[in-house]
């Protein structure tokens, strides 16, 4: 028999109620680490599953960095270019905004990690946050520890679930939109101000929280708008919102003379600007994926609805406008921009919530959609893009 | 604030050259950085060929290039046209040949070059050749079609397209033939 002194046994059994204890208070931490490794589990083996039957080629992570991940690349392996000349010519990495690929620099550049593996890493590491921060914004809805793993589900088998480990920023922008939300939603103004910042350094369309911001702030005051009711803290966080792209379009002032490079470059692309609406009805008049993203656009802006129903107007306000920023340059990437945002998922739960029986249903389709996404990722048709 | 004011003076003044902005920003130009093959006016210029003749400067209006050609994209101007590294005067013939959607056949648009403006009825959807006579051009460096305006997008028209552009010509080749425009047969359908 081991002999340990008592003060020993006392301080290891201290210290196992500590953790015990802060676990139990912070019970989105380990729900959202089981729910990352199973997410991290499924895609592995999805990827491996289609490999043996030839449908897919997964020899390790680097495989899943494809498309826009490449893009990522060029941005931490040479920064931003000085003038447009990649595929045509024309293109240029502007469109990536830097705080993603700086998330995979330590990886590359620390840990000597390939460009490919280290992209797939940050985006994994993102997707933790990402559970955390959602069901830290879904707090007050999830009771017990089943309701916060039916909520992290969400996320972690999110039909498009494949952008969450294909060095793709999606992971990280939603991570820093639900800990905005949250932090707005404690009236915890700084944090929310300097998650903003970061967001809108992730992508551009992160400058609308500056709206939700905003109405989240007048909602706390409850009426009482006079000058000598806001302090200090509600405007310098509202000042920081946008700085994360000001800061990156000041750069590519200096960098390459225009401010909005980010935005004119997507010409390259064959996107300029028009009329969301009738993208979204060519959507719907087209056929096979078109018509189902269609759907999808429809579904999210019924959600922004729902969301102002249930007195959610700051998330309401930024699902809309985040559906119809991107929207009207064209529907490729709309799936990944709807499925990918917080007030979208917290809708979707709300609604399951009030029909539990329908989780079942829901979780079956997502992982199906999910699974068949990842095979799809390297077929090399353009549809998951 | 600062910060702020920076990034506001910095979007209203770019400072970058003007094929950067005729390009990526006014959308003017339907081609950056092109490049340039040798070339004569009566040799004329491929519309699918990759690149531009020495004697063509720029493009406006132009989709991009296809096996057939470039289309002619309302997105992408109300006028396509071609600006040229060399003034012309004096008489010369314009010879191009384009298809054309359905949805135009029949309509009449206008081809400019400098001080003229000639009509031009769109005679067919298929590949036909037409002319446009100018008689004294002074000094003019530019070619543009004025096409119609709200011109419906492909897949307005023909649901099962996807194509989200507003198109109505698809340019296939062009010569500049100075002087007047040699007789053309009926059985090419060319039409002034």
């Amino acid at each position: 028999m081991i002999q340990t002194s008592p003060s020993t046994a006392t301080e290891r059994i201290s210290g196992a109620s500590g953790i015990d204890r802060f676990l139990r208070k912070h019970p989105e931490i380990w729900v959202a680490l089981i729910l990352w490794l199973a997410s991290n589990l499924f895609v592995t083996g999805i990827s491996k599953f289609g490999t043996w039957e030839g449908m897919a080629s997964y020899h390790s992570s680097a495989n899943l960095c494809q498309w826009d991940c490449g893009w990522f690349g060029r941005v931490l392996d040479s920064g931003y270019d000085k003038a447009p000349w990649r595929e045509g010519g024309d293109h240029a990495n502007w469109a990536f905004h830097p705080l993603f690929p700086l998330t995979a620099y330590p990886f590359h550049y620390w840990l000597k990690l390939s460009l490919a593996t280290s992209l797939v890493f940050a985006s994994k590491t993102a997707l933790l946050l990402a559970l955390y921060a959602f069901l830290l914004m879904i707090r007050e809805h999830t009771i017990t520890n089943g309701d916060r793993f039916r909520a992290g589900s969400l996320v972690a088998f999110n039909p498009y679930l494949i952008y969450a480990h294909a060095g793709y920023s999606e992971p990280l922008y939603f991570a820093l939109l639900g800990f905005a939300f949250y932090y707005a939603g404690r009236a915890r103004w700084l944090q929310s101000g300097i998650m903003s910042a970061l967001l809108s350094a992730t992508r551009l369309v992160g400058v609308v929280f500056c709206i939700s911001y905003a109405m989240a702030v007048l909602k706390s005051l409850r009426g009482r708008f006079g000058w000598r009711n806001y302090d200090l803290s509600q405007i310098i966080g509202f000042l920081l919102c946008p700085l994360g792209t000001a800061l990156y379009m000041l750069y590519l002032y200096h960098h390459i003379g225009d401010a909005m490079g980010q935005v004119h470059v997507e010409v390259a692309w064959g996107r300029t600007a028009g009329n969301p609406f009738s993208v979204l009805f060519q959507c719907l008049a087209g056929h096979h994926w078109l018509r189902i993203w269609g759907f999808m656009i429809v579904a999210g802006f019924l959600a922004s609805a729902w969301l102002l129903k249930l007195c959610k107007a700051e998330l309401g306000i930024y699902l809309a406008l985040a559906l119809l920023i991107p929207l009207s340059s064209g529907y490729y990437g709309i799936a990944r921009y709807i499925w990918w945002q917080p007030p979208f998922l917290y809708a979707i739960y709300r609604i399951l919530s009030r029909h539990t029986g329908a989780w079942v249903v829901y979780t079956a389709f997502t992982s199906g959609m999910a699974a068949f996404m990842i095979i799809g990722w390297f077929s090399g048709h353009n549809f998951v893009i | 604030m600062s910060i702020y004011i920076g990034v506001l003076f910095a979007v209203l003044h770019p400072h970058v050259r003007p094929e950067y902005k005729a390009y990526y920003i006014d959308h003017i130009s339907s081609d950056w950085n092109p490049s340039y093959y040798p070339g004569t006016l009566e040799q004329g210029m491929n519309f699918s060929r990759r690149g531009l003749p020495e004697w063509v400067k720029s493009t406006r209006g132009l989709s991009i290039r296809e096996s057939w050609g470039r289309w002619t994209d309302e997105d992408l101007g109300p006028i396509a046209g071609l600006k040229f590294t060399q003034s012309f005067s004096g008489p010369l013939c314009v010879d191009f040949t384009a298809r054309a959607v359905p949805w135009v056949v029949g309509r009449t648009i206008t081809v400019e070059m400098g001080n003229e403006k000639h009509p031009l009825r769109i005679a067919a959807e298929d590949l036909t050749a037409y002319e446009v006579q100018f008689t004294n051009l002074q000094q003019a460096n530019e070619l543009n079609i004025d096409l119609p305006k709200s011109l419906p997008r492909v897949f307005e028209m023909v649901p099962t397209n996807g194509d989200p552009r507003r198109l109505a010509l698809n340019l296939s080749t062009l010569r500049l033939i100075p002087g007047r425009c040699p007789a053309v047969s009926a059985s090419a359908g060319a039409s002034h």
